[in-house]
């Protein structure tokens, strides 16, 4: 901290601390987060979140169908090139499905490498999410060296996989089963449709900056 | 004791104190009149203060708080014993109901202001909720609109009150105006130092409430009726649809069929 | 480029101008009946909203009562986390701070996520004046930063223009723009523009909409994805916050979550949610590789100290007081000439600006109540005007601080006139006579109505008052 900062600090504190010690009022009303009877309310909830957020839902019943629906995925949508980390759940699934169908870049060195072709020749990038949320219909991503942040944000489209298994009720009850106050990665991002604005006269637009679609694929069985 | 919304209820009294506010005073003497006839007609005998004036409202909304104490002191002192205190106008009474407090608080008269807001009612709440009149409409068929002020809406919470009193005259539809939530554009001093906004809303509300359709405007306060009004006129559209004060259409609507004529 | 047009002391001049301009109204009009029933259709349970409120107000008065140990509580953990924590009094400070960081970097190409405080400090004219660029990629800044003017929105800073004059701007100032009326292809056209710029930048600046002291975790709510480009892309991030927006738990975040973007644009939750506790950390492979924290006061430590001006900093800027108050509708945002216009604005700028410079802010509201309605954490906006009402007339009263700007609206003459009219209003007998005199005169003398009758016929006065009946009641009932 430089010598200005810190002397603002002190002036800042000195004028924060003249106010006498101030006493909170008992803790008051309440926050009634969502809350499901049964796991299956809370996926149909998570499903039909995210469909009315205008991302495209797609449940498969068991692993085994990843590759088959990534496929097909890949036909319809005609990609060219598609990204993927260097590890995660999903990563040979993947692999698998796309190798020898489009051009597969595996991000496996600094960002500054991929830049120019996240930017402009990535038609598609793939993850895993590290939990999703019913209530909102949101998938939760915790970034890392397998899975980089920019896989979610920099391609027109982005498919995440999820297991029906790691959706939760609740935004508070995902933080507070993973204990996330005792410490949060760099990054942790929650993701709720597509990119979009209404910033022109209220009128929604979709993929603003980020992905202008998000494919959900729902792995519901074991 | 009876709770709506948020505040308590008591039961009829047999006195109440009437507090005709100021522009009532030289606006509208009819419309306390009909009042104070609507409430001897519940059984109530109405205790009338010469000395009150005015409820210290302007100067504090002005930002002159010690004159406002001044004057509220005055006339908290002039309604000493533990009756109701009956008020013509929703701005006014949300001025003694919630402002008073607020006023003094943490002052030495805290504790005679938080009682003295407690006994404050608002014209048709007080109808309404305390009396809980029973109207029987003997008019012939037709229509209003009601405006409620913004403080009898969101100081008191009692645009309610004044609905529920007009829904129950059998021959009066009750219209609902466009942006009905939304302010006139009065607001006191606000309406002088602010003049051009002040006119866009008046316009818009005098407006709204002429698309309502409705044959009569109503309401319970006579800041927004002076407005509004004054904005009608200037139009040259007030005759009939001259805003009235509600007590007055009230009291029209059930004299017995030989006198009636609303 | 930035160019400020507006200023608050000239408030009644720019609203007059505003309310003369039909095509600006119609568009204010359309937005906030747009955004007033998103709203009322995010909160369809009363119950469940008066709870929340009840609870968000509960948390921000809780955080505020600890904000000098939450403040060092966050320094602390964002230092643990590798974010680097600068602290600034005032705009000049703030300006030079984060200057020089980016100079230290050897920065020239900025891109910005939206920010209000960055435009409190006006950071983009300070920064270009030392010849660096700096490109708004909020598409509503964007749009704003075009036509070089100010948001004047929080939420939806381009709110005052329409698509046709968006697609003028855009044809006016991006090559090769073909001439289209399609949103669709606007925004895909502003994404284009602003997608080279993000790939240039050297150092991406954003706002902080909960900054979350146990973890030291900046969270960013934003549903485009500029602002996780900003906080992604380039590899240096500059966060900027009012030292206000400090919570102490992350269990804090999910209600004022909810709440905010509920009372904002009556979605359930935004598109993106950004959590940020730290730069790239090895092995990670992108994210930035410095990220800065500054913290400004900017005049919040003077509402800080006042008991009941401090609810001024329990806001989590959602827009809902702007969104429902019938004089922003009717004037839009640029007239209040201030960072923050509406409601808040009018109880914000004051601390920031002075009440000199914003006493005609203060005045400015019939007091109707409709913004302290939908506070979702119960501000009580009236109130807080009318006391600012009388610190801009009045000294300060023993035992409270003054305010900057003080006093400085006293008029002698005003004062004596409301002291005269305390006495009248005390002096019954004196007062009934001079209402009578009033009643009397009226109908021989024209009453001096000024501003009253630009738009109404005079009052139509009884010619006897209630007071005059009653008595001639009183007269007739004892001689029956």
């Amino acid at each position: 901290m430089s010598n200005a900062s810190a002397l603002a600090k002190a002036n800042i504190m000195q004028r924060l601390s003249a106010v006498s010690a101030l006493s909170p009022k008992p803790s008051a009303g309440s926050h009634q987060a969502w809350q499901s009877p049964s796991h299956e309310v809370c996926l149909t909830r998570f499903k039909q979140q995210l469909t009315n957020a205008h991302a495209e839902v797609i449940s498969i019943p068991n692993v085994e169908q990843l590759t088959g629906s990534l496929i097909e995925l890949a036909e319809l949508h005609q990609w060219q090139s598609a990204m993927l980390g260097t590890g995660g759940d999903w990563h040979q699934l993947f692999t698998q499905a796309l190798t020898s169908r489009l051009k597969l870049s595996v991000f496996e060195q600094n960002f500054e490498q991929y830049k120019s072709d996240l930017f402009n020749n990535t038609s598609v990038s793939l993850t895993g999410c590290d939990a999703g949320i019913a209530d909102t219909g949101t998938l939760v991503l915790k970034p890392s060296a397998e899975e980089p942040r920019s896989l979610s944000l920099l391609a027109p489209c982005h498919v995440a996989v999820i297991n029906a298994s790691q959706i939760v009720d609740n935004f508070a009850l995902l933080m507070a089963q993973q204990q996330w106050h005792q410490g949060l990665p760099s990054n942790v991002v929650l993701i709720s449709g597509p990119s979009k604005t209404a910033d022109i006269q209220q009128t929604l637009a979709y993929g603003a900056h980020g992905p202008s679609e998000l494919i959900v694929i729902v792995i519901e069985g074991e | 004791m009876n709770q709506v919304g948020l505040r308590m209820y008591p039961s009829k009294p047999s006195k109440v104190y009437f507090y005709a506010t100021c522009l009532l005073d030289v606006l509208d003497p009819n419309g306390g009149l009909a009042a104070i006839e609507l409430l001897e007609r519940e059984g109530i005998e109405v205790i009338w203060v010469e000395k009150q004036s005015c409820c210290g409202q302007p100067a504090y909304t002005s930002g002159y708080q010690d004159q406002a104490k001044t004057v509220a002191l005055s006339q908290m002192a002039l309604f000493p014993n533990n009756y109701p205190v009956v008020v013509m106008s929703g701005s006014c009474a949300g001025m003694m109901f919630k402002h008073y407090a607020d006023l003094f608080a943490a002052s030495e008269h805290a504790e005679k202001a938080q009682a003295f807001s407690q006994r404050v009612f608002e014209f048709s709440e007080f109808l309404a909720r305390v009396c809980r009149a029973n109207l029987t409409d003997t008019g012939e068929a037709s229509s209003v609109v009601l405006h409620t002020s913004c403080s009898g809406r969101r100081e008191m919470g009692i645009h309610t009150s004044s609905e529920a009193l007009l829904a129950q005259l059998d021959n009066v539809e009750l219209k609902q105006a466009a942006y009905d939530t939304e302010c006139c554009g009065f607001g006191g001093s606000f309406a002088l130092r602010h003049a051009e906004i002040s006119q866009a809303m008046v316009e818009d509300k005098a407006s709204h409430l002429k698309l309502s359709g409705a044959d009569y405007l109503v309401s319970a306060d006579w800041g927004c009726l002076a407005n509004i009004n004054g904005h009608l006129a200037y139009r040259g559209e007030a005759s009939m649809f001259k805003g009235q004060h509600l007590a007055s259409f009230l009291l029209k609507r059930t004299k017995p069929a030989s006198e009636a004529k609303a | 480029m930035s160019v400020q047009h507006y200023q608050a002391s000239q408030f009644k001049r720019q609203a007059s101008e505003s309310l003369a301009d039909q095509q600006l109204r119609q568009n204010f009009r359309g937005a906030m009946d747009y955004l007033q029933k998103k709203r009322k259709d995010a909160f369809s349970d009363e119950d469940e909203l008066a709870q929340l409120r009840l609870h968000a107000e509960n948390i921000r008065q809780r955080c505020l009562s600890k904000l000098p140990q939450l403040l060092e509580q966050l320094e602390q953990n964002c230092q643990a986390n590798g974010i680097q924590v600068h602290w600034a009094e005032d705009t000049r400070q703030a300006q030079q701070l984060i200057a020089d960081l980016i100079q230290q970097a050897g920065g020239k190409k900025v891109v910005k996520g939206k920010s209000m405080v960055t435009e409190e400090i006006e950071l983009n004219h300070h920064l270009e004046s030392l010849g660096i660029e700096c490109v708004e990629s909020d598409m509503g800044e964007y749009i704003v930063q075009l036509a070089e003017e100010t948001p004047s929105h929080i939420i939806m800073p381009a709110i005052h223009k329409n698509k046709q004059q968006v697609a003028d701007l855009f044809l006016e100032h991006i090559k090769d723009f073909n001439y289209t009326l399609s949103v669709d292809k606007l925004i895909q056209t502003g994404r284009e523009a602003l997608r080279n710029k993000f790939k240039q930048a050297d150092v991406g600046i954003s706002g902080v909409n909960f900054a979350v002291a146990e973890t030291g975790t900046l969270c960013l709510v934003e549903n485009e994805g500029n602002g996780r480009m900003t906080t992604t892309v380039p590899p240096l991030h500059i966060a900027v916050t009012g030292i206000e927006k400090v919570v102490e738990h992350l269990s804090d975040v999910p209600p004022l979550f909810s709440i905010l973007t509920r009372s904002a644009t009556g979605q359930h939750i935004t598109t993106y949610f950004n959590m940020i506790s730290g730069p790239r950390r090895s092995p990670e492979r992108d994210g930035p590789q410095q990220v800065h924290l500054v913290l400004l006061d900017n005049g919040r430590s003077q509402a800080y100290a006042d008991d009941v001006l401090r609810k001024t900093l329990q806001c989590i800027r959602c827009g809902a007081c702007m969104n429902h108050c019938p004089v922003y509708t009717r004037v839009g945002g640029h007239a209040y000439g201030t960072t923050y216009p509406g409601p808040i604005g009018k109880i914000i700028s004051p601390h920031l600006q002075g009440l000199e410079q914003t006493s005609d802010l203060v005045t400015a509201s019939s007091l109707c109540g409709a913004c302290e309605e939908v506070c979702p954490v119960n501000i009580p906006i009236p109130s807080l005007l009318q006391r600012l009402r009388h610190d801009a007339k009045m000294p300060a009263e023993s035992g409270i601080s003054s305010l900057k700007g003080q006093a400085s609206a006293a008029s002698f003459s005003e004062h004596n006139a409301w002291r005269f009219w305390a006495w009248l209003s005390t002096h019954p007998k004196i007062y009934h006579l001079a209402t009578r005199m009033v009643l009397t005169l009226a109908r021989y003398i024209p009453l001096p109505m000024g501003a009253w009758t630009r738009c109404r016929s005079k009052p139509e006065l009884a010619s006897q008052s209630f007071h005059q009946q009653m008595k001639q009641r009183a007269n007739k009932g004892a001689s029956l």
